[in-house]
């Protein structure tokens, strides 16, 4: 159960809200025998100013699977939208292999609850990938109607490591190369 | 036989070489001049030479300058007689050398056009200048010994010591340090946070002056990016270079903080871990603007809307000095909370405004060909109010357009801004407005009206458009600190988060200084169980009280004796049932008891 004390700061962190600095009891749901990705804990970012999106999230950011082993990747949406449908379309890194599950889905809006949405994935490699998730709002005439998202999956434990920032003792700069004429 | 001239100059000392044509080999034929040898002697930086010794291959030329009739550094048959930089003899076929030579050229940026009916439309790429950026000229070793600036149109000039391999580079840092200060930079933040270059080869800079052309090109080869994206961050900063020149024309004298941005081809729409590139959206946080750029998926340095509209909310700190908005997913047809209706609507409108296209587009998707977008000139917009980014950023756009642009900056930069004691809202931009700038605010006052917005008082007294939401009205609550209690309701019928109804409103005025106690506690209406949280505001000063205790929270406050102070109240937990007609919204009351 401790997991799910972090989806919701997951959910936090997608939607850039105030007011999430606690983990609250979520509950996660089990169909099958496959087991369940387990959600990982994502730091809050609390008043961050978005650029303006169809406002749809996902509800567990990141994920954590077994090295070939079959499991279910949460893809839950999440939306304040009451009516409409999402056309959907998921792109896994390759790497992913997609055991189960569609990857173009239709999923119709009901009164902003949670719209559930999985895949059954294998990865035989370790390492950390991305569940891409594409999102159209075919019936919204007005503003934004499409949103990018992803879902990043970490496979065994070498890939929990966290990337971090380069010490900034010193300036360093990324050199781009440049296209020259010289005369 | 003819004899090329190469030379090298290291600081301190001057290096001549001669090379034989036909034999292949070099041959040194001249002097070290160092400086500290010869007393002190050398070359001024105009190239002349003031005393020196003369060069064991050849006599002095007798025609030469004056001032090197008795020193010469270098012997030399150029085969280039256009050289500008050497005096040459060609009688005598003797020359002198300068200590340097000029190295300019442009810079310039692969500019991707957004299609107003689809995505990026590569087609149409246009190289443009890279303004206002500082130039290095680097050595072998990777120093530093030159540095410039481009002018408007992407020029610049460095001066080089001559004969010696070195290379340009153009650092994403547009920057003005005469009566306007500022600055652009744009760095990589999955590279720690490391500055973006453009570098071109490491060549010779020669005997005289050269030209080199630095060009970022887009990476874009037809099908997908397969090559560096070298524009991204150029184009980025162009952007931003358009919005801070805005604030230049109506204040010459503008010092702004340094404008960070951080892009990276690794930044997705996944979210937890912003040094990995997992940045979830393009956005501002107070510290830097994150700019998506993972291809196929969502990209936005050639997206100028998004980038000036995280630009824009920029400008609200940092001018402002002070943001209340407390961010979150939104858009056009929601009812927002009113703050972040505030500080969104604004920043659409400044995106608009800076860019003269009030048509913003954002694309996405595979090969960035979708995009979709909205129309910030639109004044019939979708429930207009003080709710609506929609409704605000009209009002700013249309009040920007009408030649008002300066006294929107001036209310942003007036004290009252950070000094005002409500929340900052379309509410009390009005009132300072009114305040400061009578005729302009008949303008707004216009405008305002519009979109359904009747208050101009900085706590929206009077306002009677209640976005169809109960309980929002009036927008703030008088709780007095004498322990009375007053009730306010949460409700979530417009959504979660930071929807209009989320939030409720009170204000107070504290008797005496010292200590009081905040109590916020469920009232019952609700049957389930709730989970309050506060934040209490003066001016730019925030308290919050998050705590996870079921049906109340406390805040402990040291309140001043006078001073006014805004408090939000709402149920950090999600309703149930809320379509539904028996919904019941969180209700609290609220007590301010002095201890």
């Amino acid at each position: 159960m401790t997991n799910y004390k972090w989806l919701t700061m997951t959910l936090c962190l997608a939607l850039f809200q105030v007011g999430c600095d606690k983990p609250h009891e979520t509950a996660a749901v089990a169909s099958s025998s496959v087991a369940n990705a387990t959600v990982l804990p994502v730091a809050p970012a609390n008043r961050v100013s978005a650029k303006p999106s169809l406002p749809v999230t996902v509800v567990a950011a990141r994920q954590q699977v077994n090295v070939s082993e079959v499991t279910r990747v949460d893809l839950a949406l999440k939306t304040s939208l009451s009516t409409g449908r999402f056309d959907v379309r998921i792109t896994p890194d390759v790497g992913l292999v997609v055991v189960s599950g569609e990857l173009e889905q239709q999923l119709t809006i009901s009164n902003a609850e949670v719209l559930p949405m999985s895949l059954e994935l294998r990865a035989d490699q370790p390492g950390k990938y991305y569940v891409n998730i594409e999102v159209v709002s075919p019936e919204q005439v007005e503003g934004l109607n499409r949103r990018t998202l992803a879902v990043v999956v970490i496979a065994g434990r070498d890939g929990t490591k966290t990337l971090s920032a380069d010490s900034k003792a010193e300036p360093k700069k990324h050199v781009l190369p440049a296209q020259e004429t010289v005369q | 036989m003819a004899i090329k001239k190469v030379s090298a100059m290291q600081f301190g000392a001057t290096k001549v070489y001669t090379q034989v044509s036909g034999v292949g080999r070099w041959v040194v034929v001249a002097l070290v001049l160092t400086l500290a040898a010869c007393g002190g002697s050398g070359r001024g930086n105009d190239g002349s030479v003031s005393s020196g010794s003369h060069s064991s291959v050849a006599e002095p030329p007798s025609s030469a300058s004056s001032s090197s009739a008795s020193s010469i550094s270098s012997v030399s048959v150029s085969s280039d007689s256009s050289s500008s930089s050497v005096l040459s003899n060609s009688s005598s076929s003797f020359s002198l050398l300068p200590d340097s030579v000029q190295i300019t050229g442009t810079v310039s940026y692969d500019y991707v056009p957004v299609s107003k009916t689809a995505g990026l439309d590569y087609a149409a790429a246009v190289a443009k200048a890279v303004r206002l950026a500082r130039v290095n000229l680097v050595n072998q070793v990777g120093s530093v010994i030159a540095t410039s600036q481009t002018d408007e149109s992407g020029r610049y000039t460095l001066q080089a010591p001559t004969n010696t391999e070195v290379k340009v580079q153009v650092e994403a840092l547009s920057f003005a340090d005469a009566a306007a200060q500022w600055e652009v930079r744009v760095e990589d933040n999955t590279a720690g946070d490391a500055l973006y270059v453009l570098e071109g080869q490491l060549r010779t800079s020669g005997a005289v002056n050269s030209r080199r052309d630095l060009h970022a090109a887009s990476g874009w080869t037809g099908s997908g990016y397969t090559e560096p994206r070298a524009a991204a961050p150029f184009a980025i900063m162009d952007t931003a270079y358009q919005s801070i020149q805005k604030l230049v024309d109506v204040d010459a004298n503008l010092a702004l903080p340094p404008s960070v941005f951080r892009w990276s081809v690794n930044n997705s729409g996944a979210s937890g871990d912003l040094p990995a590139g997992d940045i979830g959206t393009s956005f501002y946080n107070g510290e830097a603007v994150y700019i998506l750029g993972q291809e196929d998926s969502d990209t936005d340095e050639y997206d100028a809307h998004v980038v000036a509209h995280e630009w824009g909310h920029f400008l609200e700190f940092q001018v402002g000095r002070r943001a209340d908005s407390i961010g979150g997913s939104h858009q056009g047809t929601d009812k927002l909370d009113m703050r972040v209706a505030y500080s969104e609507g604004f920043a659409n409108a400044i995106a608009g405004y800076v860019l003269a296209d009030p048509e913003y587009r954002d694309t996405s998707g595979v090969g960035q060909r979708f995009g979709s977008g909205f129309d910030i000139n639109r004044k019939n917009v979708s429930n207009p109010g003080w709710y609506s980014e929609s409704s605000i950023q009209s009002i700013f756009y249309h009040l920007a357009e009408s030649g008002a642009f300066a006294q929107i900056y001036g209310v942003l930069s007036d004290s009252l801004y950070v000094a005002n004691s409500a929340f900052m809202t379309i509410f009390s931009f009005a009132d300072i407005m009114q305040t400061r700038y009578p005729s302009v605010f008949l303008r707004l006052d216009d405008l305002m009206d519009e979109q359904r917005i009747d208050s101009r008082d900085q706590y929206g007294a009077g306002e009677t458009n209640n976005g169809d939401t109960e309980d929002v009205l009036p927008l703030y609550i008088d709780v007095v600190a004498d322990g009375s209690i007053v009730t306010v309701c949460s409700t979530q019928e417009n959504g979660t988060d930071n929807k209009l109804g989320v939030h409720a409103f009170l204000k107070t005025t504290a008797f005496t200084s010292g200590r009081y106690q905040l109590n916020v506690k469920n009232n019952g209406d609700r049957a389930e169980a709730t989970d309050p949280d506060v934040m209490v505001q003066r001016g730019g000063q925030l308290w919050r009280g998050t705590s996870a205790m079921v049906d109340q929270e406390v805040v402990d406050l040291n309140l001043q004796s006078g001073s006014t102070y805004v408090i939000s109240v709402y149920d950090y937990n999600t309703h149930s049932g809320v379509q539904q007609a028996d919904y019941q919204p969180a209700c609290f009351d609220v007590s301010l008891t002095p201890q």
